[in-house]
């Protein structure tokens, strides 16, 4: 239960980031997304059930902190690390292309997700604001996961449900 | 005895002729002896050569002892520069601020006959990518409420959307569900809808009627029409015109004046005096 809090400590120190250090750290105008990030890590180390518990509730700790949309980060976030947890189910979580590939493809998901709720919603956001925000996005994402998910694995290995070898990036350290 | 005599007699001698060349020796001559400049001829060249020799041996010496001294030395100095540095930049840093504030006081001195104006600083953003807010370190608490205007010297920043005991969140201008009543400040043109494109450096003026006389580099001002926000606060110049697929309407881009990447203060506008109008100085208008 503590590892959970934890978690969620992570992804509100994550969303302070995002809204303070990380304006100034901004690529193409664009800010990364650790709530999907730890999302997507968690759904690959737990599978794709608990995957889908913690992403909504990690989305929805952001939308509440945003205030308004409420549901909209939850949705995609949920929908994503299900995606992520599924697709990966197979494969050893341990190799790095796994969490690389996820989050590549896991945060164009959530992004057309989360345009697609938005449109909904009646937001007046274009595809060109879409492909603005997604396309640098998923590469920032990208790029930040080789230093984040070594110490997230060696983290979720104290997780009863992880699907992993805690001892694995031992060798790396 | 005869031997003994002899002996004493030779060291008399010897000594008197010491003394004798003590006495020639001692006063001021110029010219040596021609033996002691032959020595002294000859002995010169070693000399030179030892003296230059301990000379180096004393440096190299100095050397190794004056290194500890001097790396100490040399380790103080980058430590002070250090803090000389830090200080220098504080000071620039301090500087920038004053210079903001000294500007930020100018605009209130300026707007004060058309708004009462309440400081607030920037403590964070919207931590997505999606949505353009900014939350400011003034509440409820402060007397600041939903729907108030956000400016800054430069220009309109913004709606305030929601507030809590002692912070308010801002929508900026740039994003999509803003929406402000604009119109041309030069030609005083029929008003149009100056929205958010999701950027941080462009911002679109729509419904405007197909016969509008628009320039690039023309400047658009806050309308006041819809009642949220006073009118003549600067928004932006007009980097573009085009025509509406439609053909019925046109379109402009406009660049805001504000640089929303560096958002530090703001006023929020609590009160409009009057009829509300204020042009800053240097504005051009009929």
């Amino acid at each position: 239960m503590r590892d959970y809090a934890k978690l969620f400590l992570l992804a509100m120190i994550g969303l302070v980031l995002q809204g303070t250090v990380f304006v100034h750290l901004a690529v193409a105008g664009v800010k990364p997304d650790f709530v999907l990030i730890l999302a997507i890590f968690y759904s690959i180390v737990c599978g794709p059930r608990r995957g889908t518990m913690i992403g909504f509730l990690l989305g929805l700790l952001e939308d509440v902190c945003l205030g308004r949309f409420i549901g909209m980060n939850a949705f995609s976030k949920g929908v994503t690390s299900f995606l992520a947890g599924w697709l990966s189910s197979g494969a050893f979580s341990e190799n790095l292309l796994i969490p690389l590939i996820s989050v590549l493809a896991g945060t164009f998901v959530d992004s057309t997700l989360y345009f697609l709720a938005g449109k909904a919603l009646g937001h007046q956001w274009s595809v060109g604001m879409w492909l603005g925000i997604t396309v640098p996005l998923a590469v920032y994402n990208t790029c930040l996961v080789p230093f984040i998910y070594p110490r997230f694995f060696r983290f979720a290995s104290r997780f009863d449900d992880s699907r992993i070898n805690p001892r694995f990036w031992d060798r790396f350290s | 005895m005869k031997k003994g005599a002899v002996l004493t007699g030779i060291l008399v001698l010897g000594l008197l002729a010491l003394f004798g060349v003590m006495k020639v020796t001692a006063g001021e001559t110029t010219a040596l002896f021609p033996v002691t400049r032959a020595v002294r001829e000859a002995v010169a060249p070693l000399e030179s050569g030892l003296s230059r020799m301990a000379g180096g041996v004393s440096g190299l010496l100095a050397y190794f002892s004056d290194n500890k001294a001097l790396r100490r030395e040399n380790e103080e100095l980058k430590r002070r520069l250090e803090v000389l540095e830090e200080r220098a930049n504080a000071l620039a840093e301090k500087e920038m601020e004053n210079e903001r504030l000294r500007e930020l006081l100018n605009y209130r001195q300026e707007a004060g006959a058309a708004y009462e104006l309440a400081l607030a600083k920037v403590i964070g953003r919207d931590p997505g990518n999606w949505h353009k807010t900014i939350v400011i370190n003034r509440g409820q608490k402060h007397g600041v409420k939903k729907n108030m205007a956000v400016v800054t010297p430069a220009g309109l920043v913004g709606i305030v959307i929601n507030t809590t005991a002692n912070t308010a969140e801002v929508l900026l201008v740039l994003d999509t569900e803003s929406g402000v009543g604009a119109r041309v400040l030069e030609t005083r043109v029929t008003p149009g809808v100056v929205v958010g494109m999701g950027r941080s450096d462009c911002l679109q003026m729509i419904h405007l009627p197909h016969e509008t006389p628009l320039e690039k580099g023309q400047t658009i001002i806050t309308s006041g029409l819809g009642g949220l926000y006073p009118a003549g606060i600067r928004i932006g110049t007009i980097t573009e015109v085009t025509l509406d697929p439609s053909k019925v309407v046109k379109n402009a881009l406009v660049r805001p004046f504000v640089d929303f990447s560096r958002l530090e203060e703001v006023f929020v506008i609590m009160k409009v005096i009057g009829s509300g109008q204020y042009l800053p100085a240097g504005s051009v208008g009929p």
